[in-house]
């Protein structure tokens, strides 16, 4: 499948998960926001890929939620040649039984003064896998990038597997970029102040993995398009 | 209220309480001094069931109740509120969902039904002027960037929510100053009632003349050394813990 987003244009794209391969092109000044929302109607676990080039001061917004449980796998491919391009990427999973969801990515910094900022949030339970993998490339001619990448994962459980690689390879004098992952358990001492208060140790420790994953949630802004997986109101 | 025996408790392997004794009827407050390390905190936390001590001899009836056998959660339904020394940041977690959780845990616990939005909101308000809150916190995160002085008021403030039987105040005055400390004791003595008790730990005299606790323990190596009134607390005051330590 291949997409076209003309000059100056904004589309909201919702992946409907019927191609196992798509292709995107933006042109000059063109916005995309495109919504990766997996749910149980369109689970699907074959490997799947989105590649993307980026003209001068284009915009991509990628948001994806896996909240509700199920295998997925992804390669996301962004290519910025066009000076002034920006990418937004925001992940948020919640796996357990014995899903596997994986997220890989790629951002090629080609032209100056483009811009990327990756966030993904895992949380993890039961005998769940989580891989992340982000690989930002910045080139000799890609001045002025700037570049964050964070990866938070959250294991919940002694048979779950977080598998992350945030990568950061530049060829450019002049940049500012960041990348870091971080593998943790629920804060112990926040559990227990809550059961002190009278929460029930479950109920607490939902409240700890959504207070997690809002962070990546507060920055989708179109909150319709997942408020239905949430077992609470936004 | 409360009835401690013969406690003894541990963390990694350390023995801290080392045989405890207590005894707290309704309506009293008790306050519990000792030097840095004799157990007060850890006295707080095995009430409390924090899950990082381990019990490993005695008894603890709470209204004539088996405390060791409970959950923490449900220690607080019972009655039970710890005023914590160092208050938990919970960032993404806002106060009113906090509350709310918390009150209707109880509630639930009891058979009672949840509060609804307009009830709940209402005693927000009303608990918070108590504590000189203001309405701002309600949507700020649990504890996350608020001031020393603004994380104790809030202690009491969830005291004041939850209208426990037995509350233990963990140096809720130590890094207040005196104006602070002045509204933290008079919400405290507001909440006081015939039928609830409150242990006060502290190493100052000045939260005690607000509280004027009827009786004083002094907590030494694991074990309550000296009972008495607020002669005592005095004295520690004016000579320090030296005596104490002498006389062992």
């Amino acid at each position: 499948m291949q997409i076209e987003i003309r000059k100056n244009d904004h589309k909201i794209i919702v992946d409907d998960f019927s191609a196992s391969e798509m292709r995107m092109c933006l042109e000059e000044g063109a916005t995309v926001d495109f919504y990766n929302i997996i749910d149980s109607d369109n689970m699907n676990t074959a490997p799947r890929s989105l590649s993307v080039v980026q003209h001068k001061q284009s915009t991509f917004r990628f948001h994806s939620v896996n909240i509700k449980g199920g295998s997925s796998s992804l390669s996301l491919s962004i290519r910025h040649e066009g000076d002034g391009a920006a990418c937004v990427l925001n992940g948020c999973v919640v796996a357990g039984e014995r899903d596997r969801v994986e997220h890989n990515i790629h951002i090629d910094h080609q032209a100056q003064y483009c811009s990327s900022s990756v966030l993904y949030k895992y949380v993890l339970s039961d005998e769940a896998v989580g891989v992340f993998s982000g690989r930002v490339l910045v080139r000799k001619g890609a001045q002025h990038t700037i570049s964050d990448e964070t990866n938070n994962n959250l294991c919940t459980s002694r048979a779950c597997r977080m598998f992350t690689k945030p990568e950061l390879e530049i060829y450019a004098d002049d940049v500012k970029c960041s990348h870091g992952s971080t593998v943790g358990w629920l804060n112990e001492q926040a559990l227990f102040y809550m059961q002190q208060r009278g929460i029930p140790l479950a109920d607490a420790k939902r409240m700890l993995q959504r207070a997690f994953i809002s962070e990546v949630l507060n920055r989708i802004p179109d909150k319709s398009r997942y408020a239905h997986l949430l077992s609470e109101p936004v | 209220m409360l009835e401690i025996k013969n406690l003894h408790a541990s963390v990694d392997g350390k023995e801290i309480l080392r045989g405890i004794d207590l005894r707290i009827g309704d309506g009293e407050m008790h306050a519990l001094m000792g030097p840095n390390g004799s157990g007060k905190s850890t006295l707080s936390a095995v009430l409390t069931g924090n899950p990082m001590y381990e019990v490993t001899e005695g008894s603890i009836t709470f209204n004539g109740k088996d405390l060791l056998s409970m959950k923490p959660e449900d220690r607080a339904h019972e009655g039970l509120f710890l005023s914590f020394q160092y208050p938990v940041e919970i960032p993404g977690v806002s106060m009113t969902n906090f509350m709310r959780a918390a009150l209707n845990g109880k509630r639930r616990y009891h058979g009672e039904k949840d509060l609804t939005a307009a009830e709940f909101i209402r005693l927000m308000k009303e608990k918070r002027t108590l504590l000189q809150l203001d309405n701002k916190l309600a949507n700020r995160s649990v504890n996350e960037g608020f001031s020393g002085g603004e994380k104790k008021r809030n202690e009491i403030f969830q005291m004041a929510m939850l209208e426990p039987k037995l509350s233990i105040l963990d140096e809720t005055d130590s890094g207040l100053d005196v104006d602070a400390m002045k509204i933290v004791a008079d919400g405290v003595n507001s909440l006081k009632r015939a039928d609830t008790s409150c242990i006060i730990i502290t190493h100052y005299q000045r939260l005690l003349e607000y509280l004027q606790p009827e009786i004083v323990h002094i907590l030494y190596k694991g074990r309550i050394v000296c009972t008495g009134g607020m002669e005592l607390s005095r004295r520690i005051e004016a000579e320090g813990f030296d005596w104490v330590r002498n006389a062992d």
